[in-house]
C-alpha cells in the first residue's frame, strides 16, 4: 500500500515551458481583489464582489478591448513605455537582482519575464512580426489565464527598482509594472490593500480613513507620552494659517507601532529648533496608494499636498520619513500638480541654508533637515542614551533609488548613536534590497510572498547580527516599520525597528528635560563606556 | 566503521550530488542560478542550501548533538516551508539521501565490504533528520500564521485605543470611523 502510494508522488516538478505553466493561485501568495465599494468611492470601473482564486472574475464582456485600446493609449501617451516594450535584449543582467525572484525561485519574478508578460502581448497586437509569426517572436493572445497571470505576477511587484540598477538599457520595471497595474484597473482588477486605501485617502485625507479628530487623539497621544519621558510638554498645531511650515508625515507614524516613536522623534526636533510649523488634518497622509493604481489617481491623491499648502499659506513643506510618498514627490509631483508657484523656495528658518534642489518642488525631507540642523550644530546630542542599541540602516527603497537619499541617514544616524554598522556593500545604497512588501503589497493575506521577498534583505541583518550583535533595524520609510517587525521575527528574532528620527529623539536633549531613564519606547537607557563603534 | 570512511572520502561528490536533489525541486534556471552563484548576500537560498546540506553530512558522520541539527535543518526548511512546495516536496530530500548513499556506495556493498547493519545504523540516522525536518517545517507554518494575528493586531491598534479612549467597542468605533 504504502509503496503504490509512493510511486505515484513525483517530486520534481514538471519541465514545462514558461508560457505553458499557468498561475496556480495558491493562498498565501496573493492579496484579496478590490472590493466593490472601494472602487466605486473614487469612480474606478468595474466594481463587483469577485475573489482571485475563483474561476469566474466577472470582468466586462469587452474586457479585450478595453485592455488593448489601454496599451495602444499608454503606448502613444508613454514615449518611455514603447522604448520599454522594444529595446530588452534578454541578457539576463536584471533577471536574478529581484528580492521577490531570489526568494521564491520562480523564473516568472525575474523582472525579464515578468515583464515578458506585458511584452508578449504587446509583439501580438502591436507589431508586425508578432502579428504574423506570433509564437516564434515571443508573442502572445491576451487570454484570461494571461490577465491572471499579470494579476499574480504584476502584484508580485514591488516597484523598487533594484532591476533597473544594473538594467544596461535603463529599462524602469517599476514603470512597467505600474502601467500594468492601471491596465489592470481598467477593467476592476485592483487588489484591495491598495482601492482600499486609495478611496479613504480621497475620503478624509489618509489611507486608514480616519478623521479629523481621530488624527488629532492619536498626535495628543504622543504628545502626552513625550511629556512623561522627558518632562516637555510639545505644542503641535492643527491646520493653522500662516504658520512658516506644513508638515506631512505618513500616517503610519501617527497611527501604527512603531511609526509612532519616530512621529515623537519629529515633534522633539521641531519642538527644539522652534520650528514654525503646523500639521493638516485634511493633508493628513504622505503616502500615496495613487501610484500603485494609475498615474491619474497619483495626481488626484497627491493634489491635497499643494491645496492644503496653499490654504494654509505656508511657505514650504516638510515631508516625513515616507518611502514611496518621496517617489511621488521627487519624480512627478511637480509635473503633475506643479509649479507651486505660490510656494517659496524653502529655507531652513533655523540656519538659512537654502534647500536648492526642491527649488520646484518645494518640499524638503526631514532628514535633509536634520542633517543641515546637526551640521550646523543647532541640536544637542547624547548619542550615548542609544547605546542600548547596535544599529544598522536599511536604505529604504524609494528614498535611496528614486531620490539618491544615502548619506543624510547615515549621518544623522552616526551622530545619535555610537554604534553603527552597515550591512554588506551588494545590499545596501543604491543596490539595497526591498522590504518585500511595497507599492501596496503590505496586506496580511499575502505574508508568505513577504517573507519570502524579504529574505535577501534578512539574510543581511542576519549577518551583522551574528557578526557584531546588531539589534537594532533602522529605515526611513512607514511601510517598513510596518513590515520589517514580521520580517525580522521569522528571519532574524531579537532585532526590533526603528526610524531614524526616532533615534534622534532619544539622544535630542530638550531645554529644560528632566533626566531621562528610558528611550520614547519606555525601554530602560544602557550607556556602555566602551569606544565608539561606528 | 567502512560506511563512514567511505562517506567522509566521498564527501564532496555525494555533496554535490545531494545539492543537484535539493536544487533540482526548482525550476531549471533557478536551480542553475542557485547552484554557480556563490556570494551570499546575492544568492541567500542556495548559499543558505549549499551550507546546510554541507553541515547535515558532517553531522551524519560525527554523530553530534540534535541541537547542531535542529539548528542546521532549520537553514534550510525555514526557507523552504515558505516557498511553492508541498509538505511533502519540501522535506523530501532528506530522505533521496538514503538512495543517494547507496547508489554512490553500491560497488561496496554488493562486495560486502560495507554491511547492511552499517548502513541501516546511518539511515535511521537520516530517518530521524526527517521527522525532526518535520517538526521544525511545521514550527515554520504556524509561525506565519501567528505572524499574521501579530500584524492584525498592530494594524488596529490605534483603533482599539480610540475605542478604549472613548469608551465604544472596536466594532462601534470601526463603523463611526468607517474603517
Amino acid at each position: 500500500m504504502a509503496d503504490e502510494i509512493l510511486s505515484t508522488i513525483d517530486y520534481k516538478p514538471p519541465r514545462r515551458r514558461w508560457l505553458d505553466t499557468p498561475v496556480e493561485f495558491r493562498r498565501g501568495t496573493w492579496c484579496y481583489g478590490a472590493k466593490a465599494k472601494s472602487l466605486e468611492a473614487v469612480g474606478l470601473p468595474n466594481p463587483r464582489e469577485w475573489s482571485p482564486d475563483q474561476e469566474d472574475w466577472k470582468l466586462p464582456p469587452n474586457w479585450r478591448e478595453i485592455l488593448l485600446e489601454g496599451l495602444r493609449e499608454r503606448l502613444e501617451r508613454f514615449r518611455s513605455l514603447r522604448l520599454f516594450m522594444d529595446t530588452c535584449v534578454r541578457c539576463g543582467a536584471c533577471a536574478d537582482k529581484c528580492h521577490y525572484y531570489i526568494g521564491s525561485g520562480d523564473p516568472k519574478n525575474m523582472p525579464v519575464l515578468r515583464a515578458e508578460l506585458l511584452r508578449a502581448v504587446y509583439r501580438k497586437n502591436f507589431t508586425l512580426a508578432g502579428r504574423i509569426m506570433g509564437e516564434f517572436v515571443g508573442a502572445r493572445e491576451l487570454t484570461q489565464d494571461v490577465l491572471k497571470e499579470w494579476f499574480y505576477y504584476f502584484f508580485q511587484c514591488s516597484e523598487c527598482r533594484r532591476c533597473s540598477v544594473f538594467c544596461p538599457f535603463g529599462i524602469d520595471t517599476a514603470e512597467l509594472t505600474m502601467i500594468a497595474r492601471e491596465l489592470l484597473n481598467l477593467v476592476g482588477c485592483n487588489i484591495d490593500w491598495i482601492a482600499g486605501p486609495v478611496a479613504n485617502c480621497y475620503r478624509t485625507g489618509n489611507h486608514l480613513g480616519l478623521e479629523p479628530h481621530a488624527f488629532k487623539d492619536m498626535v495628543d497621544f504622543c504628545v502626552d507620552e513625550l511629556e512623561e519621558v522627558t518632562g516637555v510638554r510639545v505644542e503641535p498645531t492643527f491646520n493653522r494659517k500662516g504658520a512658516e511650515v506644513l508638515f506631512i508625515a505618513p500616517s503610519g507614524d501617527v497611527f501604527a507601532d512603531p511609526g509612532m516613536y519616530t512621529f515623537m522623534g519629529y515633534l522633539l526636533v521641531f519642538h527644539e529648533v522652534g520650528l514654525d510649523y503646523t500639521l493638516s488634518t485634511y493633508a493628513s497622509e504622505g503616502g500615496n496608494f495613487g501610484l500603485f493604481t494609475s498615474h491619474e489617481m497619483m495626481k488626484r491623491l497627491n493634489a491635497k499636498m499643494y491645496a492644503e499648502a496653499e490654504r494654509l499659506g505656508v511657505k514650504w513643506i516638510l515631508g516625513g520619513e515616507c518611502g514611496h510618498m518621496w517617489r511621488v514627490v521627487h519624480q512627478y509631483m511637480d509635473t503633475m500638480n506643479g509649479p507651486a508657484d505660490f510656494l517659496e523656495e524653502p529655507v531652513s528658518p533655523v540656519t538659512g541654508t537654502k534647500f536648492d534642489h526642491a527649488k520646484s518642488t518645494k518640499m524638503v525631507h526631514i532628514a535633509e533637515f536634520t542633517a543641515d540642523l546637526i551640521r550646523h550644530g543647532k541640536l544637542k546630542l547624547d548619542p550615548g542614551r542609544n547605546d542600548h542599541l547596535r544599529v544598522t540602516f536599511h536604505d529604504s527603497c524609494n528614498p535611496a533609488r528614486a531620490m539618491g537619499l544615502l548619506e543624510e541617514p547615515r549621518y544623522i544616524i552616526r551622530s545619535v548613536c555610537r554604534h553603527f554598522h552597515e550591512m554588506p556593500e551588494n545590499t545596501i545604497r543604491e543596490q539595497t534590497f526591498c522590504c518585500g512588501s511595497g507599492a501596496g503589497l503590505n496586506a496580511d493575506e499575502n505574508m508568505e510572498i513577504r517573507l519570502r521577498g524579504g529574505f535577501p534583505r534578512a539574510n543581511a541583518v542576519r549577518y551583522v547580527r551574528e557578526k557584531y550583535g546588531v539589534n537594532a533595524l533602522a529605515c526611513l520609510c512607514a511601510i517598513d516599520r510596518a513590515v520589517l517587525p514580521p520580517l525580522m521575527e521569522y528571519w532574524v528574532p531579537g532585532v526590533d525597528v526603528y526610524g531614524v528620527h526616532e533615534l534622534v529623539g532619544n539622544a535630542l536633549v530638550l531645554k529644560g528635560e528632566k533626566e531621562r531613564t528610558t528611550d520614547l519606547r519606555g525601554e530602560p537607557l544602557d550607556r556602555t563606556d566602551d569606544d565608539e563603534d561606528l | 566503521m567502512a560506511l563512514v570512511d567511505q562517506l567522509r572520502e566521498r564527501r564532496e561528490a555525494v555533496l554535490e550530488r545531494w545539492l543537484d536533489v535539493a536544487l533540482g525541486d526548482y525550476p531549471e534556471e533557478t536551480a542553475r542560478f542557485l547552484r554557480t552563484e556563490r556570494d551570499q548576500f546575492a544568492n541567500p537560498v542556495g548559499h543558505s542550501t549549499r551550507r546546510g546540506l554541507e553541515g547535515l553530512l558532517g553531522w551524519l558522520l560525527r554523530e553530534t548533538g540534535r541541537d547542531e541539527a535542529q539548528a542546521l535543518l532549520d537553514g534550510i526548511v525555514r526557507i523552504r516551508a515558505l516557498q511553492d512546495l508541498s509538505a511533502g516536496r519540501a522535506l523530501a530530500f532528506i530522505l533521496e539521501l538514503k538512495e543517494l548513499i547507496r547508489a554512490e556506495l553500491a560497488a561496496e556493498i554488493e562486495a560486502g565490504r560495507i554491511s547492511q547493519e552499517e548502513l541501516c545504523t546511518l539511515e535511521k540516522r537520516v530517518d530521524g533528520l526527517a521527522l525532526l525536518a518535520f517538526d521544525i517545517y511545521v514550527e515554520c507554518r504556524e509561525q506565519i500564521h501567528r505572524i499574521r494575528l501579530e500584524e492584525l493586531r498592530r494594524a488596529s491598534w490605534a483603533a482599539s485605543r480610540l475605542a478604549r479612549e472613548r469608551g465604544l467597542s472596536s466594532d462601534q468605533l470601526a463603523r463611526q470611523e468607517g474603517v
